[in-house]
């Protein structure tokens, strides 16, 4: 399949123009996902003083920053972090106690 | 000499006085009432003291001595007087069982201390779940750095092998600035995310130009990574090319693999819209496993000529779909979205590709090559004077669909509109103080509504002959 004579135009050289968002495909929506989730996993670690939602949190944080695309708000990722890890933190400083596994609960 | 014992003796006088004046002062103190009360008890007392204390005497020393010597005597004295004051509490008949729930004063309370474990720091091996998430997040972070860095030779080593050929069709190819990843600070892939990389090359003839995307697996995420073991998905290569008014002629066609041939024809609208039935592949010289939407038969005849279905026989397992549209708007819109206004239409060859393991080898270049001969393809292709016409009328036909269900639409969100005001008008009545306009209104909405529930009727007038 071999073309022969020369296809290129300068001439109809064109600028970049983003598709319009109704034609582009489906966009991935895991980063705002994430963030929503690691929210909510936040706000119960350090209201309810719940380490295993403040480790979540972290986790859900880590992976909305993974699937972020650029032209993500930075922002919103950083304060998402930060919450996550204030949340472990303040979990930790009411209650040094290590966390117990989930199972522990169960034997007990 | 008289003077200086005259003196003197007045001296001595004065001083003598003075001694008798803060001896008379010490006497009627503020206190010297209730020494005198306590003495008067004391002498009233015969269990206390048989002493008489002189009321002049200096009071201190012997109140002390008092204090130490008779504690216990005190408490007496006191229980004397609760005696005195409270005897009806030590009535049987006023309290029951009184006496047995007073405790006994003689007797101290025995305490007993539990012994409570001494509180010692945990020791650092009790954190180890804590641990294994940190690992966990380590873990996360060493694959991100690993997956980047993976994603991103996979993006170097396609603009190594394909950009000569890509240089050769566009005069544009690729982008330069701050994150942009490239071959040795040439035009290269726009970075969107770490696994999704874009390039526009332009300057080509029978095209506007042609966006690349090349969407990898995600194995910057660890979960995705992991979740892929399970159901494994390839790298992808999406080819959006622009065609320009003159480039094709009316007609919407689609071919590729079966599941995606079923899946875009329900959602994309201009396919849903204009093709008809999904046909097998094997009807149009095809493998099985791809499928054929076409609006047209001539044009799905001229383009799938001999070397395209070669080719496609050749790469089914990497060609996911090639769908090229006059009417391509995108995926279908949601039912509660009232448009009232057309959506915008675009000219447009995308073409979806499976790469292979690590970001594709060598069968990405025949299919490059492929879509370069189908854009040429496309340009030359004219349909027939019958062909146009049947799909031109069935734009017509969508257009006035459209525009019908534009102007349903429109009527419906007027008569939103309208009981709206109503409501509002009514609501305005209710609170109107003055009874005669409310009268008046409540005429007017009964006219109103006689009107409409009267069966519509012409008027004709007949005119006498």
């Amino acid at each position: 399949m071999q073309l022969s004579a020369d296809p290129r135009r300068a001439d109809r050289e064109r600028r970049y123009k983003p598709p319009p968002p109704t034609s582009a495909p489906a966009e991935d929506l895991t980063t705002d996902y994430m963030n929503i989730l690691g929210m909510v996993f936040s706000m119960c670690g350090l209201m309810m003083r719940l380490k295993w939602c403040a480790w979540t949190a972290v986790f859900c944080s880590s992976i909305s920053f993974a699937n972020s695309r650029v032209s993500d708000d930075t922002k919103q990722i950083v304060s998402s972090f930060m919450l996550s890890i204030s949340a472990v933190v303040m979990s930790y400083l009411q209650n040094p106690a290590p966390m117990s596994p989930p199972w522990a609960a169960l034997t007990t | 000499m008289r003077i200086i014992i005259l003196s003197l003796t007045l001296l001595l006088c004065g001083v003598y006085v003075t001694r008798a004046y803060e001896d008379q002062t010490l006497e009627d103190d503020d206190f010297a009432e209730f020494e005198q009360f306590e003495a008067d008890e004391e002498t009233a007392d015969a269990d206390f003291s048989e002493d008489v204390v002189p009321v002049l005497k200096p009071k201190l020393p012997p109140v002390k001595e008092k204090f130490e010597d008779s504690s216990d005597v005190e408490d007496d004295i006191i229980i004397e007087d609760e005696d005195n004051e409270f005897e009806h509490f030590q009535d049987p008949e006023e309290f029951e069982g009184f006496q047995e729930t007073t405790p006994k004063t003689s007797e101290q309370p025995k305490i007993t201390i539990s012994k409570v474990p001494i509180m010692v720091r945990p020791r650092w091996d009790a954190y180890w779940l804590e641990g294994i998430l940190c690992c966990l997040l380590a873990a996360y972070a060493l694959a991100y750095a690993i997956g980047r860095a993976k994603n991103a030779s996979i993006a170097t080593n396609f603009l190594k092998f394909h950009k000569p050929l890509l240089d050769d069709n566009f005069t544009l190819v690729g982008e330069s600035g701050l994150d942009v990843v490239a071959v040795c600070d040439e035009r290269g892939w726009r970075r969107e995310a770490e696994h999704c990389f874009t390039m526009w090359c332009s300057g080509r003839q029978c095209c506007e130009g042609m966006l690349l995307t090349l969407k990898l697996i995600k194995r910057q995420d660890l979960v995705h990574t992991l979740l892929g073991l399970v159901r494994p998905t390839p790298d992808t290569l999406l080819i959006r090319v622009e065609l320009g008014k003159d480039d094709s002629d009316p007609y919407v066609f689609c071919v590729g693999q079966k599941k995606f041939a079923t899946r875009l024809g329900k959602e994309m609208q201009d396919l849903s819209m204009f093709c008809g039935e999904k046909r097998p592949g094997d009807k149009h010289g095809l493998p099985a496993t791809l499928a054929v939407l076409s609006e047209c038969a001539e044009a799905t005849a001229a383009l799938l000529d001999a070397r395209v279905t070669a080719a496609l026989e050749q790469y089914q397992r990497h060609v996911q779909y090639i769908h090229v549209s006059d009417r391509y708007c995108g995926p279908k819109q949601m039912e509660e979205t009232v448009a009232t206004k057309p959506p915008d239409t675009e000219r447009v060859m995308l073409v979806s590709l499976a790469l292979g393991p690590d970001g594709g080898g060598d069968e990405v270049r025949p299919l490059l090559l492929l879509v370069f001969y189908l854009l040429d393809k496309i340009k030359r292709l004219r349909l027939s004077k019958e062909a146009l016409s049947k799909c031109e009328k069935r734009r017509q036909k969508a257009a006035e669909a459209w525009m019908r269900g534009a102007h349903a639409a429109r009527a419906e969100q007027a008569a939103l509109r309208r009981e709206e005001k109503r409501k509002q008008e009514k609501e305005k009545m209710l609170t109107e103080d003055d009874p005669e306009k409310q009268r008046r209104w409540e005429l007017k909405e009964q006219k109103r509504q006689q009107k409409r529930k009267a069966p519509k009727m012409k008027q004709l007038k007949v005119k006498a002959l």
